[in-house]
């Protein structure tokens, strides 16, 4: 049995999941994630789809891979069939922690954060925007990471938008990790099947909960920079970015509204240009510090 | 049924709003599609919580923006059709 923590969670699992902070207290585990046989419901086998939602229970499966049925936010049952191990321990790090945190009632969003200036600034984005190459540019620059790939929000009594730190490691590409090598180092033991690699990112990385100050959505261009948003612009991108949008139904569709919409009264939100080229990174990366440095002089940077 | 000042509207069931800053972002949770509405259309949504007459909404909205009565009238027409086009708001 390992223990783990993370998003603010003692996790204890039958699987070995390299890259995540140990448990300090082993005895209360919210999350179980146990090795066991699932049924899977009949369904429709002609669809595309990978998930099936029955009530608290969601079940995911990848061919070849293995499936997962996830209960009530606090057990998590895999089924590996005859594969191999480590090839499923993205989609539990990944899908399968979102919908976890979902259930817990967290708000879950695609992105990656750092912590800057005390406070927490995340960066939403598409798969392949860039999301994780940001957070580990501004990391060699000694900001610790906070969360990559899976952002989770809760609000607290005053209605602040918090963020529950997630694994201390992110996933890059190739190039991305080729372009920053010299100032990181690779996880060997964990590889994805999706092309990006994890690596190590838990210098200054705390587990305690930080609230969110600021939030970068990512945006194709041609060239970099930082543009101001609308509110109705920036609740379709929080509704665009948040992770299993396409299983919200009914009631939890309605409560995810109000809760980006919280979000959105708390936190400010812009946009960023991203324009996919190495070569104007470190200038993305100098505007990010400066529009932070400019907000956090001006004290324009607790929005209370 | 037709539209007429003397109709009285309400917002739908099924149909959650949140404050955006002074705006609405709205969900229809019959069919999963959001809506926003700008500043006056805010105004409008906030009276029809309740079921109203349309005179009385026109005549309200009237006294809040500098705006003349048959711009209004058009413009709040057309919202609300736009609104029961897409079963947001329904005549009582």
């Amino acid at each position: 049995m390992y223990n783990y923590h993370a998003f603010g969670l003692n996790i204890s699992s039958d699987i070995e999941l390299p890259g995540l902070m140990e448990a300090l207290d082993k005895d209360v585990a919210e999350v179980k994630i146990k090795l066991d046989k699932i049924n899977l419901p009949l369904i429709d086998t002609c669809s595309d789809t990978n998930y099936f939602v029955d009530g608290r229970d969601v079940y995911l499966w990848w061919e070849g891979i293995g499936s997962v049925q996830i209960s009530s936010g606090s057990k998590i049952t895999v089924d590996l069939e005859d594969s191999d191990v480590n090839r499923i321990i993205p989609f539990l790090l990944g899908p399968v922690m979102a919908f976890i945190l979902h259930q817990k009632g967290f708000l879950v969003l695609h992105g990656s954060a750092v912590k800057i200036h005390g406070g927490v600034v995340a960066f939403l984005g598409y798969r392949g925007f860039g999301k994780s190459t940001i957070a580990i540019n501004l990391y060699t620059k000694g900001y610790p990471l906070v969360a990559d790939d899976l952002l989770a929000i809760k609000f607290d009594e005053e209605g602040k938008a918090i963020v529950y730190p997630g694994y201390p490691h992110t996933r890059l590409s190739g190039d991305s990790y080729n372009n920053i090598k010299d100032k990181i180092r690779a996880l060997t033991s964990i590889r994805t099947i999706s092309g990006k690699n994890f690596y190590d990112a838990s210098c200054g990385f705390s587990p305690e909960p930080q609230k969110l100050e600021r939030i970068y959505t990512l945006v194709k261009d041609d060239q970099v920079g930082i543009f101001s948003l609308n509110s109705q612009d920036s609740i379709m991108d929080l509704i665009r970015h948040s992770v299993a949008q396409r299983i919200f139904l009914g009631n939890d569709q309605a409560e995810h509204l109000t809760q980006c919409a919280m979000l959105i009264n708390k936190v400010s939100i812009k946009g960023l240009k991203v324009d996919h080229s190495f070569i104007n990174l470190p200038k993305l990366i100098d505007f990010i510090e400066e529009d932070i440095r400019k907000d956090y002089e001006r004290n324009h940077w607790y929005i209370s | 049924m037709e539209l007429s000042l003397n109709s009285q509207v309400v917002v739908a069931k099924d149909v959650v709003s949140c404050d955006l800053q002074g705006e609405t972002a709205i969900l229809n949770m019959k069919d999963g599609v959001y809506y926003g509405l700008d500043e006056v259309g805010t105004s409008i949504w906030k009276l029809i919580q309740e079921p109203r007459r349309v005179s009385e909404i026109l005549r309200i909205i009237l006294e809040e923006y500098d705006v003349e009565r048959d711009v209004l009238m058009e413009d709040l027409m057309e919202l609300l059709h736009q609104l029961m086009d897409n079963e947001l708001v329904k005549i009582e």
